[in-house]
């Protein structure tokens, strides 16, 4: 029964509350810009804060599929950071071998995946513990291979994509709209988004209305890596430099982002599009507070509050339906 | 107006860098002599603190504008207890290799004691402070004769504390820990170097102007060490306006995010970047370039990314290292420890200090942007097998 009203709570065309509450959220941050620091809308800024979005929106997506499901992913920010490893050292800025590096991050990417859906679906290893096994493991190879020295260049054509603009928007921003928007087809039109929202809201029901919970969790935690190594890679092109710490963080904005965003870290609860609102969200409010001439202490304090009351006004919305 | 006059006084400065380039080229062989002899001439009449507040402001061509030497207490420890023959066991609670500094640092150490004939036990602590209290113990567990330790942080106070209880002379290498029971602590003194970035900066202005300092780690004493340092110069200029300070935690890529926030809030007004490390001085050239603006005077650690970049914007700057090679000087102070030789209880290690007019005889187009610099007291063997070269 659960797995039912859950499919039927997304459905297309369904607006509430819970829905309205990240975009409400996201107006009041742009409102608040405006009084307090109007620098935020000058256009190298918003450039600025559009690759920032979109780069947090991009691991978003991935995390919040991987919510819904049920699970959560940890090693995100490790797998930025052994993306980035794998394009300076394999390309050492030769833009030929880019497209052999890209291959391969997308390859380390799928396996990470599959050991992180391999342990929990597999071993019953909870999310939790099982993707900070998966990062330590990513960081000890990556310390390993690299003896913490990360050689290599990035190739221009990944600085290009990390820098540039497309009739004015960053080109970071246009990758993560269209793969928001792919993901979001994905998970609200077909059956897989469908046995995703089911498998997370219960799993047990799930499998007894027939849904391969197993491969829906396994396909998940594959689409999060992948989202993973885009994301690093766009980071990496931004900052040009090699930075073998660069995903540091990532992992839990991500989902304090969707969480922002209305995601539910009991699974069955999401959307991609209120995820990036999230992210987008959270992004504007730290370059904001840098803007407003804060002090830097206060980042962390406008972080966490703000991801208490997005939960607080998320239960609120849901108790009053 | 401003902008000529501005250039006349670097051009005469020029003139003095020169010169203080001649006694630098002596430096630097001194240097690396110093970290390879054992001869423990750091017991001098004069100690190595005092030497780099007299000297090192001429190597940017300036004067100290009026600080006092950093008070370390400094005295003369007699080592004759711990003398002992060799051949020695030394024990190395090292930070591991987390980054290139660290790698760099610990591979120094480990090549300098082949050379010396020291048996080395060995613990990197992932730059943990709990790992490293159980490094402490179990290196102590192991028959050492001397105990060099690079701290994570104060919890590895008690065990530091153990060892000399155990009659073992401990060498505090890079770092502080809260308790006198050490022979001699050799690291840099980093208030100092953050009044040269900060005199260097307010010289390049011309004592007055605009200004946003790039920090390190919030609580981490070399970062406040080296902004201590700086506020007391900028607290001598009142026509010096700090605009902003922001924390960049080293890390190249939150620096440069930093940078873009700060361009957008103050643009023009920016008169000079103080920045603690070479992070953040990239991520300022970056965002100047990227934004097709000159980019102002900036400072920092001479990592070989930011000095390609500074080759290739023509950027002034000023550059103070933090060479990782000086934990051999740390070897050579146990092994002086153990020869009964009196020693300085703090030993402060040379480094290079220079400007964008000395570019050419640091930067090295052909290696990693991730390459300390200067590398020419690396091996080549060294800087192969890490990629570095």
């Amino acid at each position: 029964m659960t797995a039912v009203v859950s499919v039927r709570r997304f459905d297309v065309g369904r607006v509430d509350r819970e829905a309205i509450a990240p975009f409400a959220g996201l107006l009041v941050v742009l409102l608040v810009a405006a009084v307090i620091a109007p620098d935020f809308y000058r256009a190298s800024n918003l450039t600025t804060v559009g690759r920032q979005v979109a780069i947090l929106a991009v691991i978003t997506i991935g995390q919040t599929i991987v919510l819904i499901a049920g699970a959560i992913d940890l090693s995100v920010g490790a797998v930025m950071a052994f993306a980035m490893v794998i394009v300076a050292r394999v390309s050492d800025g030769d833009d030929v071998r880019l497209l052999a590096a890209l291959a391969l991050c997308l390859g380390f990417g799928a396996v990470v995946g599959l050991l992180n859906a391999g342990l929990v679906v597999g071993r019953r290893v909870p999310p939790f513990v099982a993707t900070l096994a998966t990062l330590i493991l990513i960081e000890g190879v990556q310390t390993a291979w690299t003896r913490g020295v990360p050689s290599g260049t990035l190739p221009s054509a990944l600085t290009t994509v990390g820098q540039s603009r497309w009739v004015g928007v960053p080109i970071p921003l246009v990758v993560a709209v269209v793969l928001g928007a792919v993901t979001a087809f994905l998970m609200r039109s077909t059956t897989y988004g469908r046995w995703t929202y089911s498998t997370g809201a219960n799993s047990g029901a799930a499998r007894v209305a027939g849904v391969p919970v197993g491969a829906v969790v396994t396909v998940s935690f594959v689409v999060c890596s992948l989202c993973a190594v885009i994301g690093g890679l766009l980071l990496a092109g931004y900052v040009g430099y090699v930075d073998q710490y660069i995903g540091q963080g990532y992992d839990l904005d991500s989902i304090a982002a969707a969480v922002v965003g209305g995601a539910a870290l009991t699974g069955g609860r999401g959307g991609i599009g209120r995820s990036m609102v999230g992210a987008a969200t959270i992004a504007c409010l730290l370059n904001l507070i840098v803007l407003s001439g804060a002090d830097a202490w206060l980042q962390l304090v406008v972080k966490g509050s703000v991801i208490v009351v997005a939960v607080a006004v998320q239960q609120a919305a849901r108790g009053s339906r | 107006m401003r902008t000529c006059t501005r250039r006349d006084r670097r051009l005469a400065r020029r003139a003095v860098a020169a010169a203080a380039a001649v006694a630098f080229v002596a430096g630097t062989s001194q240097y690396a002599s110093a970290s390879t002899s054992t001869d423990g001439t750091e017991g001098g009449s004069e100690n190595s603190l005092q030497a780099a507040w007299s000297d090192d402001w001429a190597l940017l061509g300036l004067e100290n504008p009026g600080l006092e030497p950093t008070d370390l207490g400094i005295t003369e420890v007699d080592t004759a207890e711990y003398q002992q023959e060799g051949p020695y066991t030394i024990g190395f609670a090292s930070q591991g290799p987390t980054n290139s500094w660290a790698t760099i640092y610990d591979e120094t150490l480990k090549a300098h004691a082949d050379e010396l004939g020291v048996e080395l036990a060995y613990a990197g602590a992932d730059g943990r402070e709990d790992k490293q209290v159980n490094d402490i113990n179990d290196l102590l567990a192991q028959d050492i004769d001397a105990l060099i330790v690079t701290p994570m942080g104060p919890a590895v106070t008690a065990p530091v504390e153990r060892a000399a209880a155990q009659g073992l002379p401990v060498i505090i290498c890079t770092g502080t820990v809260d308790t006198d029971q050490y022979v001699a602590r050799v690291d840099r003194d980093n208030r100092l170097n953050g009044a040269l970035y900060a005199e260097w900066i307010a010289h390049e202005i011309d004592y007055e102007g605009s200004i946003v300092m790039l920090k390190g780690i919030p609580g981490v004493p070399t970062a406040t060490a080296r902004e201590e340092g700086a506020k007391e110069v900028f607290a001598q200029y009142p026509d010096i306006e700090i605009l902003d300070e922001q924390y960049t935690n080293w890390s190249p890529t939150e620096a440069k995010t930093i940078m873009e926030q700060l361009v957008t809030r103050f643009g023009d007004e920016i008169d000079a970047v103080w920045s603690d490390s070479g992070f953040g001085a990239i991520g300022t050239i970056q965002v100047y370039a990227e934004r097709g603006l000159e980019v102002p005077p900036v400072t920092g650690e001479p990592i070989n990314g930011f000095l390609k970049l500074a080759d290739e914007h023509d950027v002034r700057f000023a550059a103070v290292g933090y060479p990782p090679t000086h934990s051999a000087a740390c070897l050579d102070a146990a092994v002086s420890a153990l020869n009964g030789e009196t020693l300085q209880s703090f030993i402060n290690v040379e480094v290079p200090i220079f400007d964008d007019t000395q570019i050419a005889d640091y930067v090295e187009p052909e290696c990693s942007d991730d390459l300390w610099l200067p590398a020419s007291n690396l091996s080549d063997e060294l800087l192969a097998e890490l990629e570095l070269c």
